[in-house]
């Protein structure tokens, strides 16, 4: 893997170009046209065409022609090609066609399809008159800035693009490759489902799918994007997935379609209402990522992948920062970022855009629980996972959404290397019924154990508010965090000094509560009092966070969790409480 | 306080400096060139060193509180400081974290947001002004600057106020009183009969006597109703007729009156400075012809119109103005210039520091504000007449919070984003003026001739409660023409960005390369003339299409390693435009159409355009990348805010901010962009949306109104939970159609609060 993934330029992979779609090539072509080290002819050697052949075999008595070289030129020339009158039918959805995005995803002309010519074997109810090569989905390898990838996009044009039993095969066989290369893997989904023709094989297929996504889980990164629909037992192999992009409008995923949902509860609602791009990403917390079209989720897709180690046992590619945003860079904003008022809120993306290199912030659930934000930057070229307390958005509170996503995300950059910053401004736990009928308790805990699991480099900066249980979740020191930094203007106590002084003081008049007030305020409202502890290692100028940080990372960039002090025990897995 | 000693201090300084120059112009120069050099610092010096002797401080001045915020409150706390004085801010609550509160020694706070209950509020001031030992207060410009009762409670108070005396103020505070006295002083007024005119014979006589042509306006007029221009007898009849009829059926009042009009009007104004001892010294004139809702933006100095005979004239009627009314202080005398014959004609007199001060301080080399203070301490006036003289030309572009496409409304809204222009990828000036400017340090201009008085910050709101004004922006030049190409990028180098701050940068940087504007001859109704239907932007020139193209085309190749892309430019129309890298420093560009099919267009269509400098500095977290680049000889700057979260985007949306043009551009590779024809076009569809409390609280605030319009993410209303107050935001971009909710209301969880269709 090179460490720089942006070495192909357009021309050198043009050189490279062998088996494309002959529009791509075209369109390639027509690109580049001028480039001064391109012939603008592709010359095809084509053997002379021998008008006696067969008069000349029999009179010599030899052998001169290989008929499979003959057939495979025309399976060659026809069958890894979308059916224009087919695509037209996919356009009007305004989807692109399996192929198509296949070349919106990869580096032009690195795509090499496999199992191309797979067939399925159903031989009822008229499927054997129904046969395609390539039964549904292109499958193969390819190129994301230069650094190997496997993918799948199921091809609704096939059949629908159902999964058969050689349709399931043939993804597991990308699926495996990927794991055995130590590559991730792309699934493009858009698919009718388990192909009802072949019953229990379908099924069974689906199943050695799931199985698959499980074992490669933390092995490689999985990502899926649904461009289509997406109904059924189908929707498990995509959840069981590191990240879900969905396309608005044309994508939909749920488990039983309206139809089913009308007859069993009387519930109206539309395929949009029920599993939508939107509802996804803003309520269920199904789709990390939602795409306004095709083009730009492949987009996206592509962006992500910069961000992601090929493997677990492979760092993550290095994009050196621009020079003009050195990791020593100062931001004098930030000294003032933090409003004086302890109840206003801030956006704390402003402070992530002013830490992180030039700015890049790879959202990851960007509508889904505002009130945390998680997602990929880079601190001197590499890799981090960034989590912070979104003030601006519930005051920054935990609930339980905020607290599943955040603990997710954490045990992903956990498996696969990338250190984890956390800017901590929680004023705690959201309380009410809600919250702890639907099980805080147990979801809260998730990140505190995601936290305390993980063993990559963790550093901590805490801006503002670190009250109560939730600062010991927010990657405290005492869960195994590495660097553990405060502002100025943090604040880490067990709540607020009102609400302190209320339980303490009870009974005393409001004006000497005040002055317990501001009693409890000097002693456990800043950061001293942790400082002085040990539980923070440095009260910081926040001016320097970038600084500091890029030096911690490349401090803490061996750390390896087996022998670290506080080593994980041995055992077969923790039991997260799920 | 003002001792002498800190004068003579700060005085030697600048002899040292001046003599340190002469030794360098000696040295490097032709004997000419020295002459001259030397010629400018001797005057510099006469204007510091004649004062030394002459000075007799009457007045212990030791902390200055300025009543003002924003730009003219560092602005007047910078000459303090200068002088050695210690410096008060006063502020609103909604002013906690401005620029202006930090950049003092002290700072007061005078109360709530609205103006009137604290920058207005002349009890809270001096309230500020005694408790914090302040023994002067300046008062800028605006808020309290021309308020007699506020000068008149300072003086009571035994706080010197650093402007006019109250008696000058009340004066030329009365229109009619102001122009008695201006006529008494042998200032023209605008000609005219002072009466009522019965006849046409009369009309004829009245006209004779100021000259044609001339105005008939209805005594009871207004409107433009009963309003005739007439420039000859014939013309004066009719007109004298019509208004006649006009001014009795609109008015029932068939008063007309004759007034001499003034043809091609410009507004000119004479910066005074007189002292407490009768000395009396009006510096060159400012041009502010550039007006727009009656309101300045562009003001230069000295005016492209004046002839030094004129200017003579105006100036000594102003000094003569101020003498009769015995003036103290820096002021200024406005006056309405025919662009025709240079006749000029008193209008008012403003009795304080002016916006546009700064293009006089750089022409001249005296810092008014500084003057003011000495002034005010009871010195005398340290400069002659004779030793006013006019170096080079200036400018100054006034950047409003506003929406320049709509009618300037004011805009409000976070800066993001904020970096004010160097220059430096020009030449410094020459050496002259650059050692002119060097010497003049606390004038604030850089080395290529750029001031920037700004009262804001990154990260700081523009409040809605008072003036939107941003900054100053002051370029200097040898000459008009040097002055306008250093604003002209001065202000594409201007990077002021939030996400829903509008600015007039643009505007101000088409008016600066506006063919009219650029010849020098203005009037009043500029904007009027060459906008008729209000400012949609600049079309490019085709060089610098290529050169934003070329810009972004750059970016694009540096983050993807992609060598070609295809970019989509709207400005104004869309255009598609084939981009590749033929080799370093060359670039090919076609024109395609917009439905490419991704056919290469023929090879002979393909222009080439050389780029032999590229340089992007990153701004405001990342989000925005200001550009240097050079493309077939010609400099340029581009801004570029990139859309996408990440540089490696294959598709890349750009804003891009140029020569006054602000529009987006999409770059993609080709292969992507024959694609994108099948993907459906979003509209923008109107439905129901509902604003739901995302959490129970109580409702701090709400800020719309039912049949209010909203935009998606403009704040809706304010929930106080958790004793945070949380910012609701529009869902959608519609119009309110219900407020459920009343401030103070308790809420629970995803009750519905606002309803916008």
């Amino acid at each position: 893997m090179s460490a720089r993934p942006l070495t192909g330029t357009l021309e050198n992979t043009f050189k490279a170009i062998g088996s494309v779609p002959t529009d791509f090539l075209r369109i390639c072509i027509a690109s580049i046209r001028h480039s001064r080290n391109f012939s603008s002819k592709v010359t095809v050697h084509e053997a002379p065409k021998i008008v006696n052949l067969d008069q000349a075999e029999k009179a010599y008595g030899v052998k001169l022609r290989n008929r499979f070289a003959e057939e495979y030129r025309d399976i060659a020339e026809n069958t890894f090609k979308d059916d224009p009158k087919a695509s037209a039918r996919q356009h009007q959805r305004g989807k692109l066609t399996a192929r198509e995005r296949l070349q919106v995803l990869l580096d032009p002309g690195t795509f090499r399809e496999y199992d191309g010519l797979v067939t399925h074997r159903c031989d009822q109810f008229g499927m054997q008159k129904n046969r395609v090569a390539g039964d549904g989905v292109v499958t193969g390898i390819g190129k994301i800035n230069g650094r190997n990838v496997c993918v799948f996009a199921q091809d609704f044009l096939v059949v629908g693009g159902t999964l058969s039993q050689t349709h399931a095969q043939k993804i597991c066989k990308i699926l495996d490759r990927a794991v055995d290369a130590g590559v991730p893997v792309i699934g493009l989904n858009d698919s009718g489902g388990a192909r009802i023709q072949e019953g229990v094989d379908a099924l069974a297929g689906y199943a050695e799918v799931f199985k698959r996504n499980v074992l490669s889980s933390g092995v490689v990164p999985q990502i899926s994007v649904i461009m289509g629909p997406c109904a059924g037992g189908a929707v498990y192999s995509p959840a069981l997935t590191d990240f879900v992009f969905m396309v608005k409008d044309s994508a939909h995923m749920f488990l039983t379609g309206p139809e089913v949902v009308r007859s069993v509860t009387q519930e109206q609602v539309t395929q949009e209402e029920l599993g939508g791009a939107s509802v996804h990403s803003s309520r269920s917390g199904v789709a990390h990522v939602v795409s306004n079209d095709d083009i730009e989720a492949l987009s996206q897709v592509r962006s992500l992948i910069s961000y992601l180690p090929s493997s677990w046992k492979d760092i993550a590619p290095n994009v050196p920062p621009a020079e003009t945003d050195p990791p020593t860079r100062e931001y004098p904003l930030l000294d003032r970022i933090v409003p004086a008022d302890p109840n206003a809120p801030y956006d704390m993306h402003e402070i992530i855009y002013r830490t992180v290199d030039s700015g890049e912030f790879f959202e990851i659930h960007k509508h889904f629980a505002p009130n945390v934000l998680v997602g990929f930057s880079r601190m001197n070229g590499q890799t981090v996972g960034i989590v912070g307390n979104n003030p601006a958005s519930l005051a920054g509170v935990l609930d339980i959404n905020a607290s599943v996503k955040a603990a997710r995300f954490v045990r992903f950059c956990d498996a696969f290397q990338i250190p984890i910053i956390t800017f901590v401004d929680v004023p705690g736990f959201l309380p009410g019924t809600a919250q702890e009928y639907g099980g805080i308790i147990r979801h809260g805990a998730k990140l505190l154990y995601a936290y305390a699991e993980a063993t990559v480099p963790k550093i901590t900066v805490i801006t503002r508010k670190a009250y109560g249980g939730a600062y010991c979740v927010m990657s405290s020191k005492q869960l195994r965090g590495d660097v553990n930094y405060a502002w100025p203007t943090a604040e880490v106590a067990v709540m607020g000094a009102k609400g302190a002084v209320e339980i303490i003081f009870r009974g005393l008049t409001e004006e000497q509560k005040e002055k317990q007030v501001e009693e409890y305020e000097k002693e456990f409202l800043s950061p001293m009092v942790s400082a002085r502890r040990g539980y923070i290692d440095e009260i910081i100028q926040p001016r320097t966070t970038r600084k500091r940080i890029c030096e911690d990372l490349v401090l803490l960039a061996n750390k390896d969790e087996w022998s670290i002090r506080e080593a994980t025990p041995q055992k077969k897995h923790g039991n997260i409480p799920l | 306080m003002i001792a002498s000693e800190h004068i003579r201090q700060v005085t030697s300084a600048h002899i040292w400096n001046a003599s340190h120059l002469r030794y360098v112009f000696g040295n490097r120069f032709s004997k000419d060139k020295a002459r001259k050099a030397s010629n400018l610092i001797d005057s510099l010096l006469k204007h510091f060193t004649s004062k030394s002797s002459s000075h007799v401080p009457k007045r212990n001045i030791s902390k200055v509180l300025v009543a003002n915020r924003g730009e003219i409150a560092i602005r007047i706390m910078r000459a303090a400081k200068q002088l050695g004085f210690k410096t008060v801010a006063v502020f609103s609550t909604a002013d906690t974290n401005a620029l202006h509160t930090r950049y003092a020694d002290e700072a007061y706070c005078i109360g709530p947001p609205s103006s009137t209950q604290s920058y207005l509020n002349i009890s809270s001031i001096i309230k500020a002004a005694k408790e914090t030992g302040a023994d002067a207060v300046h008062p800028g410009y605006g808020f309290l600057s021309e308020h007699v009762d506020f000068a008149e409670a300072l003086e009571k108070e035994g706080i010197k106020f650093v402007g006019p005396n109250t008696k000058a103020i009340r004066a030329m505070g009365d229109k009619i009183e102001s122009k008695r006295i201006a006529q008494r002083a042998g200032v023209y007024i605008i000609d005219g009969y002072i009466g009522e005119i019965g006849s046409d014979k009369q009309a004829i006589e009245v006209a004779k006597e100021i000259g044609f042509p001339v105005m008939v306006k209805a005594s009871a007029g207004g409107g433009g109703k009963g309003m005739r221009v007439a420039s000859n007898e014939k013309e004066l009849i009719e007109a004298f007729r019509i208004c006649k009829s006009e001014a009795e059926s609109s008015f029932g009042d068939s008063r007309l009156l004759i007034e001499k009009y003034i043809l091609k009007p410009r507004h000119i104004e004479i910066q005074i400075l007189a002292d407490e001892h009768g000395n009396v010294v009006y510096l060159p004139e400012r041009e502010c012809s550039v007006q727009r809702r009656n309101q300045k933006v562009i003001e230069e100095a000295p005016s492209p119109l004046l002839d030094p005979a004129t200017r003579k004239k105006m100036g000594e009627q102003a000094a003569a103005l101020a003498r009769e009314v015995g003036y103290t202080s820096a002021g200024t005398v406005e006056y309405l210039v025919s662009g025709l014959d240079k006749s000029f004609h008193f209008l008012e007199m403003n009795t304080r520091l002016q916006v546009e001060h700064p293009i006089t301080e750089a022409i001249t080399g005296i810092d008014l504000a500084q003057s003011m203070f000495r002034i005010a301490a009871g010195e005398k006036l340290h400069i002659k007449q004779e030793d006013i003289s006019i170096v080079g030309s200036a400018i100054e572009c006034r950047i409003y919070a506003e929406n320049p496409y709509s009618n300037f409304l004011p805009s409000v809204g976070n800066i993001r984003c904020y970096k004010e222009p160097t220059l430096e990828h020009l030449k410094p000036l020459s050496h002259e003026l650059g050692a002119r400017l060097t010497s003049l340090q606390h004038l604030n201009f850089n080395p290529y001739g750029v001031r920037v008085d700004a009262g804001v910050e990154e990260g700081l709101d523009i409040p809605i409660f008072y003036d939107p004004l941003i900054s100053k922006l002051v370029t200097f030049g040898e000459n008009r023409k040097d002055a306008l190409h250093r604003m002209a990028n001065a202000l594409d180098e201007y990077v002021i960005d939030g996400d829903r701050l509008i600015h007039n940068v643009p505007f101000c940087r088409a008016v600066i390369s506006n063919p009219k504007f650029v010849s020098g001859d203005i009037t009043t109704n500029l904007i009027k003339e060459e906008w008729p239907d209000g400012f949609h932007g600049v079309a490019l020139s085709k060089d610098q299409n290529f050169q934003a193209i070329i810009a972004t085309a750059s970016l694009y190749f540096r983050d993807t390693g992609y060598t070609s892309t295809v970019v989509k430019v709207s400005n104004r129309q869309e255009q598609q435009f084939l981009v590749r890298k033929v080799d370093n420093n060359i670039f090919g560009i076609q024109s395609i159409p917009l439905d490419w099919d991704g056919i290469a267009p023929e090879s002979s269509s393909e222009e080439y355009v050389s780029s032999s400098y590229f340089k992007t500095t990153i701004l405001g977290g990342g989000r925005v990348e200001l550009i240097n680049i050079e493309t077939n000889k010609n400099l340029g700057v581009i801004q570029v805010k990139r859309l996408g979260s990440s540089r490696l985007d294959l598709v890349a949306p750009y804003t891009v901010s140029c020569f006054g043009a602000k529009f987006e551009v999409y770059l993609r590779p080709g292969y992507v962009a024959v694609l994108e024809k099948f993907m459906k076009r979003r509209d923008a569809v109107s439905q129901h949306k509902i604003l739901k409390a995302p959490m129970p609280g109580t409702v701090r605030s709400i800020n719309v109104k039912e049949k209010d319009t909203v935009s998606e993410g403009q704040e809706v209303a304010v929930l106080e939970a958790m004793k945070m107050q949380n910012v609701l935001r529009a869902p959608a971009s519609g119009i309110v159609k219900r407020v459920h909710c009343a401030q103070g209301e308790i809420i629970s969880l995803d009750q519905p609060l606002v309803e916008i269709e």
